[in-house]
């Protein structure tokens, strides 16, 4: 069993509530690496290589995952939220939640399919339609353990399954997190800097700030990114497929990648046999976007984990994608060492 | 209560969709070192038999459905994800993004497809994705998944049991083990009182389905009466209280047509004379529980019904409160001794 990654994905960790996943990866870098965390919570990590840089070059991956946050606390107890990140409404209905600081254990309400009207069979509830419901007997028992502003999280268990998948919340991006950890623990080329930023799924906001302390020359987002390869409609573009390696991005919603830092990726990739592909659609978005255009601008590169169901209490990856995006990233460093 | 609530946690660590009851095995287990006679019929019924050695003793048939809502495998496709059907009452509402048990020949655990927010392009009123459009994913190629996985294999959701505050737990398929937990209990307390007519504690095949068990069952056990033991709505907020019962507000003794009116008043005086909280629900025509099944079975059984209050009902997230069983079990005590009993 990938250990780390269970761990990591056992953490609750909302954009801006970043502490508990911030705290065990400090854990498990600060042997390897110098690290410190910033005025916004991002974690710098400064690793040592085996020679001087030929370039500034940061690696990167996002700390926080998409949640939920109360709102508002109605008469009967029950809690009223909205969404921290793009969350689709209808992944919600009967889901197991942890609310705040104290995980108190809750449930996203749905209506009995028997009382629901005939006219509203189809109709999805909005986020503003729906609470979630703790077992609150009124306001003031639920003030006692909940308030606005509590983030939640989902409550869903790790498990490795089928053909060497891996099922969990928050893959996105703690499969990044659990790859920079893996890499800050190997021998590097060259000296190399690791940013785990805050706040990515609500705007990239700890990328960009990260970015203007180190300055890269090249920056590499390692993410977790859609997998649609469920569709069976030749019409529908899979994006990327779980198991076929890592996919490489030339454009996505947020950023048009640098085409010559693209090739030096597909070159690695090919002299040292890394399956990959390249993603297929320009959709979604990363942290690349702040990059780069921070200070001078850097040189942006994205290299994801195909993840399957992405910002839902349940994503799927493969182990082996995981593995290879990881052994990408150090060819793409080896690469670098000969620039 | 700790008893109660390990039964029904318990109970509800197992799947068994309509027509799979025989893999709730830990309800066999509970209950036959209370009972006389324990078997399962042909209807796939489980049933213990509790006897007044009396001969010639009437019967009282006290009746919780065993089995829960799921799905039917109705494909593996070619990239080894399997498509489904509705096998009994799940909505279409709560599938995407869930985590379901496919029951076949060895378990294993799927999540249910959704459309990822970014490839979702805005403008569009969302609709509710149906079933037919949602796949299983059980992470195997189709070769394996084909080898895994047979059409006509069950689905059940996947969740696990939680307590919440006050004494109130979450969970699935508490419609009905709670009934069904509350029966085991009741079976475990009878060396208390002494029956004088023989008691058949059914734990029904196929409610969520067409209730055909409780059918088969009353016609096989032949009851004089019969009480049955099953979960309704509770309020929340969008089922106000003209449409639920108050959760934690005790059990729901129910009123109508197809109820036997003198049954439904020993419970109503079984509750008042040992002060137990209860509500009544009042249902204009047949209760859509086991009841309009065994009250209209071989020439008419006398029948009442109990209803524990219950919320989000047939999802992965019910909530029952705890206190609300306890309340059954000794209302269903007091019950038996009104109508059957006589203390020892």
């Amino acid at each position: 069993m990938n250990k780390l990654l269970s761990y990591y994905t056992s953490l609750f960790g909302t954009s801006g509530s970043e502490g508990d996943i911030r705290r065990a990866i400090i854990n498990e870098i600060t042997p390897h690496a110098k690290a410190r965390v910033d005025a916004l919570g991002n974690i710098i990590a400064f690793k040592k290589g085996a020679a001087e840089p030929p370039a500034v070059v940061m690696i990167s991956a996002h700390m926080d995952e998409v949640g939920l946050i109360v709102t508002d606390i109605a008469d009967d107890g029950t809690l009223r939220f909205d969404t921290v990140g793009g969350i689709d409404p209808r992944v919600l209905c009967g889901k197991h939640v942890a609310v705040g600081r104290g995980k108190i254990p809750g449930v996203i309400g749905q209506v009995a399919p028997h009382l629901e009207k005939k006219a509203d069979r189809d109709k999805v509830r909005a986020v503003d339609e729906l609470y979630i419901d703790v077992g609150a007997k009124d306001r003031e028992d639920a003030q006692s353990c909940v308030s606005a502003g509590d983030v939640v999280g989902f409550r869903s268990d790790y498990a490795e399954f089928g053909n060497g998948l891996v099922r969990a919340k928050a893959l996105d991006d703690r499969v990044g997190c659990e790859i920079l950890t893996e890499l800050i623990k190997t021998d590097l080329p060259f000296d190399t800097w690791f940013v785990f930023s805050v706040m990515e799924e609500i705007g990239c906001v700890g990328a960009g700030t990260a970015a203007f302390q180190i300055k890269p020359d090249y920056s590499i987002v390692v993410e977790g990114t859609t997998a649609a390869d469920i569709t069976d409609d030749e019409s529908k573009s899979p994006v990327c497929r779980v198991g076929e390696g890592p996919a490489v991005s030339f454009m996505d919603g947020g950023t048009v990648y640098d085409k010559d830092f693209m090739r030096l990726v597909l070159d690695a990739a090919g002299e040292q046999a890394v399956p990959h592909q390249l993603k297929q659609a320009v959709s979604g978005g990363n942290d690349s976007a702040s990059i780069q255009r921070t200070a001078s601008g850097a040189r942006a590169i994205a290299i994801s984990v195909p993840v399957r169901y992405l910002h839902t209490p349940t994503g799927v990856a493969s182990l082996s994608d995981i593995e290879n995006t990881r052994r990408l990233v150090l060819a793409v460093l080896q690469k670098l060492s000969e620039i | 209560m700790t008893e109660l609530k390990n039964y029904l946690f318990e109970l509800c660590s197992e799947s068994a969709p309509s027509g799979r009851e025989e893999l709730l095995c830990s309800l066999e287990r509970l209950v036959r070192p209370y009972a006389d006679e324990c078997y399962r019929d042909g209807a796939g019924n489980l049933i213990a038999v509790k006897k007044c050695g009396v001969p010639g003793a009437g019967r009282l048939l006290l009746d919780a459905h065993a089995d829960e809502v799921g799905l039917v495998v109705t494909d593996v496709d070619e990239r080894g994800f399997i498509h489904f059907a509705n096998h009994a009452g799940i909505d279409d509402k709560i599938l995407p993004a869930s985590t379901v048990t496919v029951l076949s020949s060895h378990t294993l655990i799927g999540v249910v497809s959704s459309i990822p927010p970014h490839l979702d392009k805005g403008g569009k009123e969302k609709k509710v994705i149906k079933a037919k459009d949602l796949v299983i994913d059980v992470g195997l190629d189709a070769d394996s998944a084909r080898k895994a996985v047979k059409v006509g294999d069950f689905i059940a959701l996947r969740s696990s049991c939680t307590e919440l505050r006050n004494g109130l737990v979450l969970g699935k398929s508490f419609d009905n083990r709670a009934g069904c937990a509350v029966l085991v209990k009741v079976l475990s307390l009878l060396g208390s009182i002494r029956p004088r007519r023989d008691l058949y504690f059914c734990f029904s095949a196929s409610e969520e389905f067409n209730g055909a068990g409780a059918s088969s069952a009353a016609f096989l056990t032949e009851p004089d009466e019969a009480l049955v033991l099953d979960t309704t709505f509770a309020v929340s907020p969008y089922t106000p209280a003209s449409r639920g019962k108050k959760l934690g507000g005790g059990c729901a003794i129910g009123i109508s047509p197809i109820l036997n009116t003198h049954m439904t008043e020993s419970l109503i005086g079984a509750a008042r004379s040992r002060g137990l909280p209860y509500q009544t629900e009042v249902i204009a025509g047949r209760t859509g529980t086991n009841a309009d099944n065994i009250a209209r079975s071989r020439a008419g059984v006398p029948t009442a019904l109990i209803s524990l209050p219950l919320r989000y009902m047939h999802s992965a997230g019910e909530i029952v409160s705890l206190s609300d069983l306890e309340t059954a079990v000794l209302l269903v005590m007091g019950f038996i001794e009104y109508r059957a009993g006589g203390k020892r």
